[in-house]
């Protein structure tokens, strides 16, 4: 285990639902869409079935998101937008994201980053999706072509520069972040330090390689950091207590790891997600696992991935690092600075 | 949906009534795979594993389908693993199903 693993408690005092998703999950992570422009190594849809599997629902149609979005927006939830794809390949992405800010969601946007332009920055920028997450998984053209393999990284890098000039010109309230795996041939605190100093996101997330246990055909030789968050013996998953999954059928899967939705808690075109959140379903979950039986249920005992995932160091600490981060920047910049100076390396910091 | 028999990823589920590989497809090691249990916690159990032959399969005239059976609350259906014949002959496929029938003992094995 690494030092700074080490130092960090995965655990919490209790374990149940988390106060902010009593009513209502904290977080719904949307398979907004399904084609990808991108073929990364460590990515889970590149190495399975599940694209073929979505080829009749590509993308996440209008009516199933807004739908999502009105009734998500009326609790503040967090609609994370990720699944199998790149999300901006989705025709209507800037409409769709525009309309949850405007229903009163929080968006959390993650891109790979090379199909912004100017126009979907401004667009995005200005509605105030609450975090753009950049996966950009490496410091130098040489690595980020193997582990972002189709991808362009001037793109990325004219990308996120512009985005970061936007963001800072018209003082939005976005967070720029990037984020990384941690998987062998890629050095974590170089990326680091090159996109946090140097480019200046205001964050940046690191990783666990993950393998989708029985969705994929990944190998867990490639992690660089395979120490374990989690004693599953002892912690229950916390994913069941914040957050849920949604595909573009507008089936609910149980959590992060069946990207293969083979279970089903309900559909959000006949159910409300509140109904669901609350249903049978879930609740044969949670009960389990606090009752420290979640090995019981077939597909906890295979995940191996619940050991990775943590009550503290998790998306909620970087939505905070991330904003503190933001509210600094821009608390030093005045109305005449150039914005460029703080994205080239945050040197007013 | 994708299912996982030992380290192979299977796709499907397809109905069995209408679900041909034909002689100029990837031939397949499948399964007749059971769901059965909550929609939110289901259970997959192993009914049959083969392997096509290179004229291809229908499973609607397989000749066990007699004896792929349900249990209540079960739905039943085929799940394919593809093996293009320019990297895998007849007896690989055969090698991968009789590997996967000693590990899942069907009709009674289940799926992790």
């Amino acid at each position: 285990m690494n030092q700074s693993a080490a130092r960090i408690d995965h655990g919490a005092e209790q374990y149940g639902l988390r106060p902010e998703a009593s009513e209502y999950p904290m977080m719904l992570v949307l398979s907004f869409v399904y084609p990808c422009n991108a073929l990364c190594p460590h990515c889970p849809y590149t190495n399975s079935n599940i694209r073929k599997e979505y080829r009749d629902a590509p993308f996440m149609p209008e009516a199933l998101f807004k739908r999502i979005a009105d009734e998500s927006g009326r609790y503040g939830a967090y609609l994370r937008i990720s699944g199998g794809g790149e999300p901006m390949l989705h025709p209507q992405a800037n409409e769709l994201l525009v309309y949850a800010k405007e229903a009163g969601c929080k968006v959390g946007l993650i891109s790979n980053g090379s199909l912004f332009d100017e126009a979907s920055c401004r667009a995005l920028l200005g509605a105030g999706v609450d975090m753009i997450e950049l996966s950009v998984d490496a410091c130098d053209p040489a690595t980020y072509a193997i582990v972002r393999k189709g991808l362009e990284w001037d793109t990325l890098l004219e990308n996120a520069r512009r985005m970061l000039a936007l963001r800072n010109e018209l003082r939005s309230t976005s967070k720029i972040v990037a984020s990384a795996v941690v998987q062998s041939g890629v050095d974590i605190d170089a990326v680091e330090k090159y996109w946090v100093a140097g480019i200046g996101v205001d964050y940046l997330i690191k990783r666990k390689f993950l393998t989708w246990g029985v969705n994929t055909t990944l190998d867990a030789a490639r992690s660089s950091d395979p120490a374990a968050y989690l004693d599953t013996d002892e912690v229950p998953c916390p994913f069941i207590f914040e957050r849920l999954n949604i595909d573009s059928r507008g089936n609910v899967m149980v959590c992060g790891y069946d990207i293969s939705a083979n279970t089903s808690m309900g559909n959000v075109y006949t159910t409300s997600i509140r109904d669901i959140w609350h249903g049978e379903g879930f609740r044969f979950y949670r009960d389990k696992h606090l009752a420290g039986r979640g090995k019981d249920i077939a597909m906890c005992a295979g995940c191996p991935d619940w050991k990775y995932r943590s009550w503290q160091h998790n998306y909620w600490k970087v939505v905070k690092g991330a904003e503190a981060a933001r509210e600094r920047k821009l608390a030093h910049l005045g109305q005449h600075d150039d914005f460029r100076g703080v994205m080239d390396g945050g040197t007013r910091e | 949906m994708s299912l996982k028999l030992a380290d192979y990823l299977f796709t499907g589920p397809f109905a069995i009534g209408t679900t041909e590989v034909r002689a100029n497809q990837a031939p397949v090691v499948y399964a007749i795979i059971a769901k059965g249990g909550p929609a939110w916690a289901p259970r997959f159990r192993v009914v049959d594993i083969g392997a096509s032959a290179d004229q291809g399969l229908r499973f609607a005239d397989h000749p066990r389908r007699g004896t792929w059976v349900v249990e209540a609350g079960e739905t039943i259906g085929v799940y394919v693993l593809d093996l293009p014949r320019s990297k895998f002959t007849a007896a690989d496929r055969e090698r991968i199903a009789a590997q996967l029938r000693n590990r899942y003992d069907p009709p009674r094995g289940t799926v992790a």
